[in-house]
């Protein structure tokens, strides 16, 4: 019996007909925090921000903030604008560019 | 199912407890637990030991089988069950599972974490692995930023500000003040909170519980057994449920899922509603968590945690009296332990005996969270007159 182990499969419906789709970058803040006091783990210094990003894709992700100084407000538009090993940087964005 | 009882319960002090074994800490709880209940020690026939970091930070596991050895509880059935901060909720639920099956007539659920010889970097990786590690902790995302994020949503939401969250900071942390068992009770001020060290937005540390050794214990016993009705509590209900690991797996920043399903089966399972329930000991590992947790439970209605924290009304002598012990931010939260304390503080107020007493209460619910919610427990407690 194959039992598929390590296959990804969709959370929801545990279909494994999955295929990759091309994502903008684009999405918006549903919330964030500024992380003072880090996990030993993380080689990073406080202080970074982490957001709770909705991609206009959909999905959803949580993934560093650049210029939270400027205290973002929750709903505000995003763009991923790089990425520190494999995690997403967003950006406050121009809806309108 | 069989009706269960809590026959005995017992607590050390939650706190320092420097150069006491992990095993010695719990099974000083259990032992006395036992005698609160007056039984043969011979008669537990199952033990449940929840602990979350102790592999981690003492390097030490089996530990259910080192404190039943300890106690001299031997032979018997002795299990460890892990759910981050729920894993004291979940074993006084296995527990009780454990007598209303009838597979014994008495079972011991025990609580243990030892915390305070680690630092604080160290003890944030050790709870780091209560998340999703490769959906969360690659951000660098800890516990306290969970909780920050989830108070902006509410903030956003319902116009929750910073004075309505530290009024439940300066709530328990003068509750704790009373509590002998309460690790760090205060009289704090209004600007003390709002000045103290940044943590992660907008949490500041006194939004934060301080990490604790600590133990508590709670003998279950078949209703029928129990030597001494007078003094038993009775368990109307136990429930457990689930919610998502991940961040991103929650329908809503402002509220845990788990919490709402496990305290919707528990009033279904006893046809009590939240305003039978006469006092709430709930999970406030931050001080937003408490304003979630109670709209969640249904005691508060939905948006209002802040308004109802500020204007008094969970205080002790308010509408629905919130954490008397001082909860996790005051009392302390040595997180294998913190699910079972929760049912320490509930038994003293069903007994009457508690320092910060709720006048006549005669039901009161606990309520137990792991993780960004993936585990949850609440249980519901009456007098047996009740």
């Amino acid at each position: 019996m194959d039992t598929s182990a390590g296959s990804r499969r969709c959370r929801r419906c545990g279909s494994e007909d999955l295929v990759p789709i091309d994502i903008d970058g684009r999405g918006k803040i549903l919330s964030w925090t500024v992380i003072r006091r880090p996990s030993g783990a993380v080689s990073r210094q406080g202080p970074f921000a982490v957001a709770l990003v909705e991609l206009t894709a959909g999905v959803r992700m949580t993934a560093n903030l650049e210029g939270w100084e400027n205290e973002p407000a929750p709903g505000s538009d995003v763009v991923a604008v790089g990425e520190i090993d494999g995690i997403p940087i967003f950006a406050a964005s121009d809806p309108s560019s | 199912m069989r009706k269960v009882s809590i026959a005995g319960v017992g607590s050390t002090r939650f706190g320092r407890h420097d150069g006491i074994p992990v095993d010695e800490l719990a099974a000083a709880a259990g032992r006395s637990a036992i005698i609160d209940a007056g039984v043969e020690p011979e008669r537990v026939g199952a033990l449940y030991l929840g602990n979350f970091v102790g592999g981690m930070l003492t390097g030490q596991e089996i530990l259910a089988g080192l404190a039943g050895e300890a106690m001299g509880l031997s032979g018997i059935p002795c299990t460890k069950v892990e759910g981050a901060c729920a894993s004291g909720g979940i074993a006084f639920r296995h527990a009780y599972l454990a007598v209303a099956s009838g597979m014994t007539d008495v079972a011991l659920a025990l609580g243990v974490e030892k915390m305070t010889h680690a630092t604080n970097p160290q003890i944030t990786e050790a709870l780091n692995s209560a998340m999703d590690n490769r959906a969360d902790a690659p951000s660098g995302l800890t516990f306290p930023g969970v909780f920050g994020m989830a108070w902006r949503r509410h903030a956003d939401r319902y116009g929750t500000d910073r004075e309505q969250v530290s009024a439940v900071v300066i709530k328990n942390k003068r509750n704790g003040l009373s509590n002998p068992l309460a690790q760090m009770g205060a009289e704090l001020r209004f600007d003390e909170v709002r000045n103290a060290k940044p943590i992660a937005d907008p949490l500041r540390l006194y939004d934060c519980c301080p990490t604790s050794d600590g133990a508590a214990a709670v003998v279950v016993m078949a209703q029928e057994a129990v030597p001494a009705r007078d003094r038993a509590i009775d368990i109307l209900a136990s429930v457990q449920s689930s919610g998502s690991a991940r961040v991103a797996g929650h329908p809503d920043l402002c509220s845990f899922d788990a919490t709402v399903r496990a305290a919707r089966q528990a009033f279904g399972e006893t046809g009590l509603g939240p305003q039978d329930i006469d006092f709430v000991e709930l999970h406030d590992c931050f001080s937003i968590a408490e304003i979630i947790d109670c709209e969640d439970l249904g005691v508060v209605p939905r948006g209002q945690g802040g308004g109802w924290a500020i204007e008094g009304r969970t205080a002790v002598g308010g509408d629905m009296p919130i954490n008397p012990s001082g909860g996790l931010l005051a009392k302390g939260h040595p997180v294998g332990a913190t699910g079972l304390g929760q049912v320490y503080e509930a038994v003293s107020q069903l007994r009457a005996e508690h320092p910060n007493q709720v006048p006549g209460a005669r039901f009161g619910l606990t309520h137990n969270l792991g993780g960004t919610g993936v585990a949850c427990t609440v249980s519901l407690l009456a007098r047996p007159d009740a």
